[in-house]
C-alpha cells in the first residue's frame, strides 16, 4: 500500500469559443478532480487563448493550460477518464517529469528569475519578449544561424503574431 | 583522402551535449521547429549531427508538440 508519489504535468486544451465563465469552470473542475483523486497541484501556467498549428474538431484557436502535480500513479487512468468525459477539452497531454526533467525545470525557473533582475534594473528591449514567455522554457540562450525550417515558422508566425500578446498571463 | 578530411570537418558536434542540456521539452515550440524540415518532417540526426539520446528525446518531444497542436504534422503551406 506504498504509493509512490510522483511528479505529473498535464497539458490541456479547452475550446476557446465558449464563454470565459466557463472555462474558468472547466479549470476548477479538473483543479478538483486532481484534489480528489489525491494529487496536489504545485503549479498552473495559463498560456492563454493561442492559434494552434492545424485545426482540431475545426477549431483553429485553444485555450492552453499547463498544471503540475504529484500523485500516486493510479490517479492518472481516473484523471484522462474526467479529461476525455469534458466536451470543453478537446487535447490533453499527460507525461511522467522524471528527474531530468525536473532538474531542468528547477535550472530555468533559477535562470529566469535571474534574468528578471537585471531586466527590471535596465528596461531593454528583451523585456516585453520575455514576460511573454514567462512560465516557459528560456528561449535563445543560444543565438544560432537560422535554419531553413526557421524561414517556415517566421511565415507562419506573421499570420498568428497579433494572438501571441494575448498570450500573458 | 581529401575527401576523408572534408567529412571530419562537416561533422557536427550535438547541440545539446554542447549545452550539457540533459531534458527537452515539448513546449518549447521555436527551439523544436529547428529540428523539423520546412514540411514539417523531423531531419535525421545524420543531417543535424545530434547524438542518438538527444535526438530520440527530441522526436519524443516533437511528437508531444505535435499532439498538442504547437507544432504541425504537415506545414501548412504544403496542405
Amino acid at each position: 500500500m506504498s504509493e509512490a508519489h510522483r511528479s505529473y504535468e498535464t497539458t490541456y486544451i479547452i475550446n476557446a469559443s465558449i464563454e470565459d465563465s466557463q472555462i474558468e469552470a472547466t479549470i476548477a473542475r479538473v483543479a478538483e478532480a486532481i484534489e480528489r483523486n489525491g494529487g496536489t497541484i504545485t503549479a498552473t501556467n495559463r498560456w492563454g487563448r493561442k492559434r494552434m498549428a492545424y485545426p482540431i474538431d475545426k477549431k483553429n484557436n485553444g485555450y492552453y493550460l499547463n498544471v503540475e502535480f504529484e500523485g500516486p500513479g493510479q490517479m492518472i487512468a481516473q484523471l484522462e477518464r474526467v479529461y476525455q468525459l469534458d466536451e470543453n477539452i478537446i487535447r490533453f497531454l499527460t507525461i511522467l517529469l522524471d528527474k531530468y526533467a525536473l532538474e531542468a525545470r528547477a535550472k530555468t525557473a533559477a535562470e529566469t528569475t535571474a534574468a528578471a533582475v537585471p531586466a527590471t534594473e535596465n528596461p531593454g528591449t528583451e523585456k516585453t519578449g520575455e514576460a511573454g514567455t514567462s512560465g516557459r522554457p528560456v528561449k535563445g540562450e543560444k543565438p544560432q544561424e537560422p535554419v531553413s525550417a526557421d524561414k517556415a515558422e517566421k511565415k507562419d508566425s506573421d499570420s498568428r503574431a497579433p494572438l501571441f500578446p494575448e498570450d500573458g498571463r | 583522402m581529401a575527401r576523408h578530411e572534408q567529412q571530419s570537418k562537416k561533422r557536427r558536434s550535438c547541440r545539446f551535449c554542447d549545452n550539457k542540456e540533459t531534458y527537452i521539452d515539448y513546449k518549447d515550440e521555436r527551439r523544436l521547429s529547428r529540428f523539423v524540415s520546412e514540411q514539417g518532417k523531423i531531419i535525421p540526426k545524420r543531417i543535424t549531427g545530434n547524438c542518438a539520446g538527444h535526438q530520440r528525446q527530441l522526436v519524443q518531444a516533437i511528437k508531444r508538440a505535435r499532439h498538442l497542436a504547437l507544432i504541425p504534422f504537415v506545414s501548412e503551406s504544403i496542405r
